[in-house]
């Protein structure tokens, strides 16, 4: 009768025990709620011990340039190429973006966005938050480290991101792209080391020689010439993103950039900043203040 | 002696240029319309509201400019009555110190005709800018209209004209109707997303339908996917507050590109206000287990991350109770007085919606919270929804 008592209770304790591990997959409100900080998210991801994170700076590569021999069928699309300036972001300094968007047939195409910050641990903070914000459940978007890396340093989910240097990139295939991501994450990183290093990013950078207005004290309501004198060190092509904080900027058909102050209030200080972008992945900014007529 | 007289002073008339205006001026004078302003003044209770070409650069005024410029406009639905600033060009310049009377026609879908105004040559062959009244109204429902003005001269220097004299006509003019004022992050809106906003949302005129238009729109026409490998946002950097990458999300769409639900509920947001939908961006974490939803791009699935799981979970549709599928960790839409407006997702409603086919297929728009988590979220797992919370972001 003992013998037959024991092993009744031990049917229930190890049904209970299956039970609740059962529960523990599925969502339980009565489960205390789990750390999901992102200081949680790197300690899972291991970020501490990624590699690469005060190595030499690298120049990015203009992929529109150079033909990939994974995607040599896929054809680089009208929109598809582009730099753009990111501004700082929850406590990641501004980054050069650059995209290339490739299709072989409709439904069937892959973008890769490079990712350019001016020091290697800048880009790794970048990384680890591009894993943490998704739409996944935490757990799931803890990346999975490839080893050995398919390409870069360090490398997850079979290449389909790598961080090489202070370069952190994204493939995004779709329909039968999806079985390129390892080929398509080699040729790229055989560029990116085809490029050279160096220890800051000074010799990377476009120079601006003149940023001035032509005349500090604007009207309300008028144009106003801007003069702006920029170089590569390398003659790169260059690209150019305004910001201001009232009134615009054009371009007149002499091809000569002005400030427009329509709308702006009088007797304010307003800024204009420029940036330019080469296409090796560098920036450069400049900013001035101007003061509106009352 | 009156002979002589006469004489006398048609010789000095003609030697010295002193004859009268009206002998030596060319009839009729040539007159044309320089510019017109819709933008003229701050505010926009006389007339057109203030919109931006896009990021960084503001709209030139006045919008028309003869044979340089023509740039759109914006008003809100049934205002009356709207102002314009006109200037004219005569010639030649012996009519530098005349003024005329004129008035307009209106062919299309116009914002009025305009009675006559008499308008001043003050020394110069350029008018006094003067401000018109239009005289009808805009539309009542969002849209994006054409017209063009003809515009006739009734009277020079007071002298009525039998046959008014035909100045020319200009347009075509093409205006913006939104809803209401435009609010944040398009207080100002861009005239890329009213393209977008006004064509989606013509012929509604509440907030609901153009939005509702705006998040069907968004969802079948702009060639986007949600990314079911690890459901990453493309133009935001997180759910919450992060700018949303309007610039680049302009360039790159109609655009085959992967996005999550912080790039679809932002856009709701961003292309419903700048018509004055007064929507708002929500974000709610955690969520849970799906019901079977088509995400945007995609076909059915109860297991949204399929792409990056291992057999037997690579797969869209699975046990339709199975724990081990995946699911949203949170989730994000637009919404309206507290109903949910989803573009980032199809539901299905039939009487088994988490399992299929067969799928019956709903729009996910105008809910409230406690209907939108019933249906898109399964009852079994159990999931245990946290409650949607609005954020505002900046756009770049």
């Amino acid at each position: 009768m003992k013998k037959q008592m024991l092993l009744l209770l031990g049917i229930i304790f190890s049904l209970s025990f299956l039970e609740t591990n059962a529960c523990k997959t599925a969502l339980d409100p009565l489960e205390d709620p789990p750390d999901e900080s992102l200081e949680k998210f790197k300690e899972l991801a291991d970020f501490a011990n990624w590699p690469g994170k005060n190595g030499l700076i690298r120049e990015g590569v203009n992929l529109n340039k150079y033909s990939i021999p994974s995607l040599s069928d896929a054809s680089i699309t009208s929109k598809g190429s582009q730099f753009y300036y990111q501004e700082a972001e929850d406590g990641v300094p501004a980054l050069v973006h650059h995209t290339v968007h490739w299709e072989k047939i409709k439904g069937d195409f892959l973008v890769v966005d490079l990712y350019i910050a001016e020091s290697c641990d800048v880009i790794h903070e970048y990384a680890i938050q591009r894993f943490f914000y998704s739409s996944m459940p935490f757990e799931l978007r803890v990346p999975k480290k490839d080893d050995p890396p398919i390409a870069g340093e360090i490398s997850f989910s079979g290449g389909r991101r790598f961080i090489r240097n202070n370069i952190f990139v994204e493939i995004s295939p779709h329909g039968e792209m999806l079985n390129r991501i390892a080929a398509v994450a080699k040729d790229i990183d055989n560029l990116l080391l085809a490029r050279p290093t160096a220890s800051s990013a000074e010799e990377f950078k476009p120079m601006i020689q003149r940023f001035e207005i032509a005349n500090s004290l604007v009207e309300s309501n008028t144009t106003t010439k801007l003069f702006l004198e920029v170089s590569d060190p390398k003659g790169s092509e260059l690209y150019y993103f305004w910001q201001v904080t009232a009134g615009g900027i054009g371009k007149n058909e002499y091809g000569e950039w002005y400030y427009d102050s329509s709308w702006v209030d009088p007797g304010t200080t307003q800024t204009i900043t420029v940036v330019v972008i080469n296409d090796r992945g560098y920036y450069r900014s400049s900013s001035i203040d101007i003061k509106i007529k009352q | 002696m009156r002979k002589l007289a006469i004489i006398i002073l048609g010789w000095l008339f003609s030697s010295y240029g002193l004859l009268p205006v009206a002998y030596s001026l060319p009839w009729p004078p040539t007159i044309s319309v320089y510019s017109i302003g819709f933008n003229y003044e701050s505010g926009y209770s006389n007339d057109a509201l203030a919109i931006k070409k896009g990021r960084g650069s503001t709209m030139p005024t006045p919008e028309w400019l003869t044979g340089s410029r023509n740039e759109r406009f914006a008003y809100i639905k049934s205002q009356t009555n709207r102002k314009v600033r006109v200037q004219f060009y005569i010639e030649p310049s012996g009519y530098s110190n005349s003024n005329i009377s004129v008035y307009a026609e209106v062919s299309g879908e116009g914002i009025g005709y305009i009675n006559t105004n008499t308008v001043y040559f003050q020394g110069s062959q350029y008018s006094t800018p003067k401000v018109m009244t239009c005289q009808g109204s805009v539309a009542g429902s969002a849209d994006i209209r054409s017209f063009s003005w003809s515009w006739y001269c009734n009277a020079v220097n007071g002298n009525p004209q039998e046959e008014p004299l035909v100045i020319g006509t200009t347009g075509d003019h093409t205006y913006y109707v939104l809803l209401a004022s435009p609010q944040a992050p398009m207080s100002e809106p861009w005239t890329d997303v009213l393209d977008y906003s006004c064509d989606w949302a013509s012929g509604q005129s509440s907030s609901s339908g153009a939005l509702t238009k705006v998040v069907q729109h968004i969802y079948n026409d702009l060639d986007l996917y949600y990314d079911t490998y690890d459901g990453s946002p493309r133009y935001t950097s997180n759910g919450v507050t992060g700018v949303f990458h309007l610039n680049q999300f302009l360039n790159e769409v109609p655009g085959s590109y992967m996005v999550n639900c912080y790039d679809c509920g932002k856009a709701v947001k961003v292309f419903a206000n700048a018509i004055g939908c007064g929507a708002s961006y929500q974000y709610c974490s955690p969520f849970g287990y799906e019901n079977c939803i088509k995400p945007i791009g995609c076909g059915w699935t109860n297991n949204p991350f399929y792409d990056s799981q291992s057999y037997p979970y690579n797969q869209p549709i699975v046990g339709e109770d199975d724990p081990y599928r995946t699911r949203f960790g949170n989730h994000a839409f637009g919404a309206l007085s507290g109903n949910i407006y989803d573009a980032c997702l199809k539901v299905d409603t039939d009487s088994n919606p988490d399992y299929g086919p067969p799928f019956s297929e709903s729009w996910a728009t105008g809910w409230s919270w406690s209907t939108y988590k019933s249906k898109v979220i399964d009852n079994n797992p159990p999931s245990s929804p946290g409650n949607p919370a609005s954020y505002d972001f900046n756009v770049d």
